[in-house]
């Protein structure tokens, strides 16, 4: 794939993650993405970054996060809520295509790709026949 | 802060990270090369555990910040093992040695297992 795409792309899936943990780690993480882009490949990084998200969001979204947020929320004029933050369907949500898309990511890299087989003699048979049985009633039916 | 914060036992991450900045003070990168290099490339950290990971034990005061490297890159920050990270490296690595010894022995001390 495209390099500059994937690094669109890893740049999206940091853009999700908290706000602060972005700030303060976000151009060190694209920093480190282009230098071991070569040696750990590029879907084992999205993969990776994939998985943060969804620790971050899910499982340690604290309320450190939240009031970084509402600063940034009071200087732009808009309410904040700085109450805890709890489970929701949302975020549950989020957690299973994540999951998902980690899995998809992980099997992409680590299965290598299985080689073409030809279509075997027996089934390609089976389907001619199959193929010449329905034509067979067509006509019959005509 | 420490031990009782980040829990016990430590996780693999947590132990690399620390193991990775003990002997010299690391960048991000510098602490995922060394990371596949201690464990023989058995082990890889990616950049999202990494930070993940470096952004609790900041909090918890078991890593700290440095000053940049010589690069003058300010995106690329140095990370240095405090007293308190190596302390509970320490403890750690107690842990687990007494785990292996307990294990020897129990190895040892079982009937013969055949080939």
């Amino acid at each position: 794939m495209n390099r500059r795409v994937v690094r669109s792309v890893y740049r999206l899936l940091l853009g999700m993650h908290p706000a602060a943990f972005c700030v303060r780690f976000g151009p060190e993480m694209l920093q480190v993405f282009d230098d071991a882009v070569e040696t750990f490949g590029w879907a084992w990084l999205l993969a990776d970054l994939a998985m943060s998200l969804g620790r971050q969001r899910v499982l340690r979204s604290n309320h450190a996060n939240d009031l970084a947020a509402s600063a940034a929320g009071l200087m732009s004029g808009v309410y904040t809520d700085t109450r805890p933050p709890h489970l929701t369907c949302a975020k549950l949500g989020s957690a299973c295509v994540l999951s998902l898309l980690s899995v998809f990511l992980f099997n992409s890299t680590t299965r290598a790709d299985p080689p073409r087989q030809p279509i075997h003699h027996h089934r390609a048979a089976t389907v001619a026949s199959c193929c010449r049985e329905v034509g067979h009633e067509s006509i019959q039916r005509q | 802060m420490g031990r009782e914060a980040i829990g016990s036992p430590l996780s693999n991450a947590v132990t690399y990270i620390l193991l990775a900045l003990a002997e010299r003070d690391l960048h991000g990168y510098g602490i995922m090369q060394e990371t596949l290099r201690l464990s023989g490339g058995d082990y890889k950290i990616g950049p999202g555990t990494l930070y993940d990971n470096l952004k609790s034990i900041i909090a918890q005061g078991l890593v700290s910040e440095v000053e940049a490297d010589a690069s003058g890159d300010e995106r690329r920050r140095m990370y240095r093992l405090t007293s308190d990270g190596a302390a509970v490296l320490e403890s750690e690595l107690d842990r687990l040695a007494q785990v292996v010894k307990a294990g020897r022995r129990r190895l040892a001390a079982g009937p013969a297992r055949e080939a």
